[in-house]
């Protein structure tokens, strides 16, 4: 099969996110699961409360803006559709004539019901059978009017379609699609991976070699009165308004681009987009002004992913456990079923190609107390690829006894006392520390107390939280009213007195004695030693000394060195 | 685009995150392209992740790495199909870097960028436009150069990092030439990564080079490295370190692998304030001031000598008044010195723009494989509360809860135990609490290192202990950083800070520098069982798992009854 590459791809535009629909059934039915799901009595949709709930959760980014400007997402919808398919989910799709004015059926009281049975069926299947499961059901599905001539059933894309007016007639009933769909992912399983590839050479190709892959030389029509029309007689095209519809001929040089090749583009953008088989790029249309779109898908590309789908070999996941905790789920495709077991017992960190989960002791816990049986270790090296990490192994060992730390018992009391005499080991349960028992017959024992004059002192717990313990009472629990900061002790108080002495030694014995008496006249205390020529004073008394100085210096050059 | 490639060891995911598969045949391969773009977030045994963001993006377009290898890297190792919209992201991010231009003209600066709508965009934003005082052309604004470093952090906050091109100051001369022979007498020469990172920071001395941060684990050796930087730039360096102790270890290596003179080195902090043509400071001087609303009269420092070139070690702890004061010395070259560029107040962007981006990253596994540092067995031992503490921890608060479980004196017999299991190895005792390392050291009959011991004891047990002379130390938390205790092959650690994470790795550090022979180190963590210290315990062994060490847990118990009954076993059987 020879088909021309494409060597750029710069100027087309390719996806760069694509939801993933593995992923978004099993969060539909885990939402589902969980709640109880009505959907609307007039038009059977689900409810925008849940809708806008379930829009956050799924794979698609703009599924929670369509939902909240247009009331309702695609790609939910499809979602919605597919689980209902594979017998997941059920729910009335007929309805019933309630008798309004519409003529359209109502669905009272229509609850999405969670097919438990189901739904383990599938997850208790290996990657490789999920795939090909939902690959059939999506094969089988959307014929006639809803398969991609008139829609986009698969949730995805931007073409434009046919106008399903008349497609219950003439040759589209008669089609079959499954068949169609099949032998065209047959042909792109024969081309390279990995590479862009034109989407007119493939149709090219199939005009030369497979030229009735859709429709048949000689088709058989539904009804005798079509017998004489041609084989695209169900596809016109037309122009931007009613009325302007352009008749597709056989005998058009280019008929067949205009049906099968469209068909080529929407069934790439569809099922095998879908499923990541392929990946499509989109340019500017060969003809403008035409409708349903023609030429825009330029490019596919195939991922090796389509052959081992086919040939059932997809990879099973294969899970890590290193010694910081983290678990590492790494798997080709969702897989639905491990990241079940894990969310028992870890915390799902990534949500991506590479699940991270993390080990956490109070989930551990948790875990092992609701389920007696859950074998954490076990669990984990059944399905790791490398030895638990010593240090993982000896925590989770730890983590899983905790649940085994705790007793629970009923119709008992705690019971703190210092008197350990005979009375009281009759009731007791269980010795908590000494001092502290667990006690049966709790009234008995108080009335027992009460009669041996110990004033038991009894104390009532609410439902949610404790109660504090009266005050003055003694106990080795910590009581609030009790652990009130205590006041301290006042201290006493003590005022030291600092005084800064300052001296001054004088040049002679002369300035010395007229300094001292000058001070002496402004009643300065100073202390003068005539030995060492040395006047001492405290410094509050620096304004008189400054003054007797300024009276000296009428006499002397007085110069003050600080040492 | 093959979705699924099985010999290949890189996963990327949605979220920005790379995952790679360590036991992986292309691993080492993938590793070396990977390393150049992604930042390492852990590396615990098996699977590394890495993490792209628009700093790693403009930290790789720094260095010469553009989107198309950045891609095609992804490609070339990708076990699954690469989500598109990362690779989108990555062109995305990677077309913002060197859009602007930061350039020199005579006085002043000019920031060019590369298209009209952009300089539009920018000369709009309400943090950068005030920083633009002229606009020259369509796409060209005048900038004063003490706005230099203000500028930077805005656009990088703006998204669109500039790359500075303005040169810079040449600073006071200075002959610094490393010797090939310490003054100790050791043979010293450079090992081939500390050239390598000596010699993609100068850059030959082009505009491009000269500012950065260089990541090398602990005990690799970034003083070194910064020696060498300095050798080659040739001028005066101010050096800011985290404490005096490490002060005094640059002041010592300098003197030891240098030719410069004592004269030449001057330190810079609460004792003396020496400015001569290197200097080396703290943090702690810089950032002090009287009051909370008094100005920090020790920056000054930096305009006391024209420095070529400023290093900052540990810059992961960089304070925020230095970053303010970096903002306007961006005209000097910057070192940034650390073993992780995790910030605990997430301004890794503000050293991005200040310091300058990530230049060398060696992961610490890769040193340990080539023998630069010291292989490490981490373990934890576990014994229980003594029964008449049980009552007391049960009923008290969780502060005090953690007090009660790390001081359990039961921790004694294991380190006795210990110690018995390596006699001749220098090792250390570290504890968070003073009450707790004085009554153990009391018991063991040893020195203890606190945050009392003046710093003379402090220079002389170390001696003692670097010589041998001395082989058992305990140490409180002062001993976390920058300590330089080369031979220490043994941590006992008896109570940790908490779940502090830097801590943990500090305290390993201490003992992955080389050792002669088995180049083994231990790291003993003791710790109360079901106890809240054992909650914190395991969020400091976490830290160091993600580091790729592997961790033993033991039970006290059978540590200790192992002592009593068969008496001296090989250190292995611990």
């Amino acid at each position: 099969m020879n088909i021309d590459r494409i060597k750029s791809i710069s100027k087309l535009d390719t996806v760069t996110t694509r939801p993933d629909i593995r992923r978004d059934l099993h969060v539909f039915l885990a939402y589902v699961q969980q709640r109880d799901m009505k959907r609307g009595h007039r038009d059977n949709t689900i409810n925008k409360t849940d809708a806008r709930r379930l829009a956050k959760l799924l794979s698609d980014p703009e599924a929670e803006s369509e939902v909240n400007e247009d009331g309702y997402s695609t790609w939910l919808d499809f979602v919605d559709r597919f689980a209902h398919q594979l017998g997941l989910v059920h729910y009335d799709t007929e309805g019933t004539y309630a008798g309004y004015t519409s003529q359209e059926p109502s669905f009272p009281d229509n609850y999405i019901e969670y097919d438990a049975k189901a739904c383990n069926k599938l997850l208790s299947m290996n990657l490789a059978r999920q795939e090909t499961y939902l690959l059939e059901v999506l094969l089988n599905g959307y014929q006639g009017s809803s398969s991609e001539f008139y829609t986009s059933p698969f949730g995805l894309g931007r073409l434009g379609w046919f106008a399903s007016w008349g497609s219950a007639t003439g040759v589209v009933p008669m089609l079959d699609f499954t068949a169609i769909r099949r032998f065209l992912l047959g042909l792109l399983a024969r081309c390279p991976t990995g590479e862009w590839l034109s989407v007119d050479s493939f149709v090219n190709y199939l005009k030369a070699n497979h030229h009735y892959f859709l429709i048949p030389k000689k088709p058989q029509m539904k009804n005798k009165w079509d017998r004489d029309k041609s084989r695209y007689h169900n596809f016109r095209e037309s122009k931007h308004h009613w009325g302007h519809e352009i008749e597709i001929k056989e005998t058009d040089p280019d008929a067949f681009e205009r049906v099968e090749g469209r068909y080529v583009e929407h069934f790439l953008e569809g099922l095998p987009n879908l499923l990541g088989y392929v990946d499509v790029a989109y340019g500017q249309p060969q003809r403008k002004g035409i409708h349903p779109s023609f030429g825009v898908l330029k490019a596919f590309r195939v991922s090796e992913r389509l052959q081992r789908a086919l040939d059932g070999t997809i990879a099973e996941p294969t899970l890590r456990v290193t010694p910081n905790f983290d678990v590492y789920l790494q798997s080709e495709l969702y897989p639905a079923r491990l990241i079940r077991e894990l969310q028992r017992f870890c915390e799902h960190v990534t949500k991506d190609t590479t699940n991270v989960f993390r080990l956490e002791r109070q989930r551990v816990a948790a875990a092992c107390a609701d389920d007696a049986k859950l074998d954490v270790i076990g669990l984990l090296e059944s399905l790791s690829t490398e030895p638990l990490p010593a240090n993982v192994r000896r925590e989770l060992l730890d983590w899983a006894a905790h649940s085994d730390k705790f007793v629970l018992y009923s119709g008992c009391s705690l019971l703190e006392t210092n008197k350990q005499d005979a009375d009281v080991k009759r009731y007791r349960v269980e010795n908590v520390s000494a001092g502290v028992d667990v006690v049966h017959l709790p009234n008995r024992l108080f009335e027992e107390l009460e009669k041996q004059q110990l004033a038991p002192l009894r104390v009532k717990h609410g439902q949610k939280s404790f109660s504090p313990m009266p005050a003055k009472t003694r106990s080795a629990f910590a009581n609030k009213a009790k652990t009130k900061r205590k006041k301290r002790d006042p201290k006493t108080k003590v005022t030291l007195m600092r005084v800064t002495r300052v001296q001054l030694l004088c040049p002679d014995r002369e300035f010395l004695d007229r300094m001292q008496r000058l001070l002496a006249d402004a009643s300065c205390p100073v202390e003068a030693d005539r030995k060492r020529l040395t006047l001492v004073y405290s410094k509050q008394y620096e304004p008189e000394v400054t003054r007797a100085i300024r009276e000296l210096k009428k006499e002397f050059e007085v110069k003050i060195d600080d040492q | 685009m093959n979705t699924y490639q099985s010999e290949n060891p890189l996963i990327v995911q949605g979220d920005h995150t790379v995952l790679a598969e360590v036991d992986g045949p292309r691993y080492i391969e993938a590793r070396d392209h990977l390393a150049r773009f992604a930042e390492l977030i852990k590396s615990p045994e098996h699977i590394h992740t890495y993490r792209i963001t628009p700093l790693s993006i403009w930290n790789a377009a720094a260095a010469g790495v553009g989107p198309d290898d950045i891609v095609e890297t992804l490609y070339q190792f990708s076990k699954y199909e690469v989500p598109q919209h990362v690779v989108v992201e990555i062109r995305d991010y990677a077309s913002r870097y060197g859009r602007l231009r930061l350039t020199r003209d005579a006085d002043h600066l000019v920031l060019t960028a590369a298209d009209r709508p952009l300089a539009e965009e920018i000369s709009r934003h309400k943090h950068v436009a005030p920083l633009l005082i002229e606009r020259l052309s369509n796409v060209e604004f005048r900038v004063a150069p003490i706005d230099r470093g203000k500028l930077k952090q805005a656009l990088i906050k703006a998204g669109f990092p500039a790359e500075d091109l303005a040169g810079y100051r040449q600073g006071e001369s200075l002959e610094i030439v490393l010797r090939e022979q310490s003054l100790a007498g050791a043979p010293f020469r450079l090992r081939m990564y500390q050239q390598d990172a000596a010699d993609i920071f100068h850059a030959a001395g082009a505009v491009r080079g000269g500012s950065g941060v260089i990541v090398l684990p602990c005990g690799a050796g970034k003083t070194i490295v910064g020696l060498a930087c300095m050798a080659k730039l040739q001028t005066s360096t101010l050096i800011l370190t985290t404490n005096v102790t490490a002060t005094r270890q640059w002041i010592g290596e300098i003197l030891d692998k240098t030719t410069l003179q004592e004269d030449q080195v001057g330190e810079y902090n609460g004792s003396h304030k020496d400015v001569l043509p290197v200097t080396v400071a703290t943090y702690n001087i810089m950032t002090w001031r009287k009051s909370k609303d008094a100005p920090f009269k020790h920056l000054e420092l930096f305009d006391q000598r024209d420095w070529g070139l400023i290093i900052y070690d540990e810059v992961h702890l960089l304070p925020a008044p230095v970053f303010q004061v970096t903002a306007g010395l961006q005209a000097r070259r910057r070192l940034g010195l650390t073993a992780t560029l995790v910030r605990e107040d997430d301004r890794e962007d503000d050293v991005f723009a200040l310091i300058g981006p990530k230049k060398v990253d060696v992961p610490w596994k890769v040193l340990e494989n080539q023998g630069w540092i010291a292989t490490a067995s981490c373990t934890e031992i576990r014994l229980p509360l003594p029964e008449e503490l049980r009552m007391p921890y049960a009923v008290a608060d969780r502060r005090k809860k953690f007090r009660f479980a790390s001081e359990n004196p039961a921790k004694l017999d294991v380190v006795r135990e210990i110690l018995s299991r390596h006699p001749n190895e220098p090792t250390l005792i570290i504890g968070m609490y003073v009450d707790q390392i004085k009554e153990i050291a009391g018991q063991l009959d040893l020195p203890v290192i606190t945050g009392m011991t003046s710093q003379r004891r402090r220079d002389t047990l170390f001696e003692e202990f670097r010589s041998g002379r001395l082989a058992v130390l305990a140490v409180s938390k002062v001993a976390n950083f920058a300590v330089d205790l080369p031979d220490a092959s043994v941590a006992i650690q008896i109570s940790g800070t908490f779940g502090s994470r830097q801590e943990e790795a500090q305290r390993l550090g201490r003992i992955l520098r080389p050792k002669t022979g088995l180049n083994q180190a231990h790291f003993y963590t003791i710790v109360s069982r079901d106890t809240v210290e054992q909650e914190f315990a395991l969020k400091r062994q976490l830290f160091l798992c993600e580091q790729g060490y592997a961790y033993d847990i033991l039970d006290g118990e059978d540590v200790t009854q192992r002592r009593h009954s068969s008496g001296h076993r090989s250190a292995s059987a611990l």
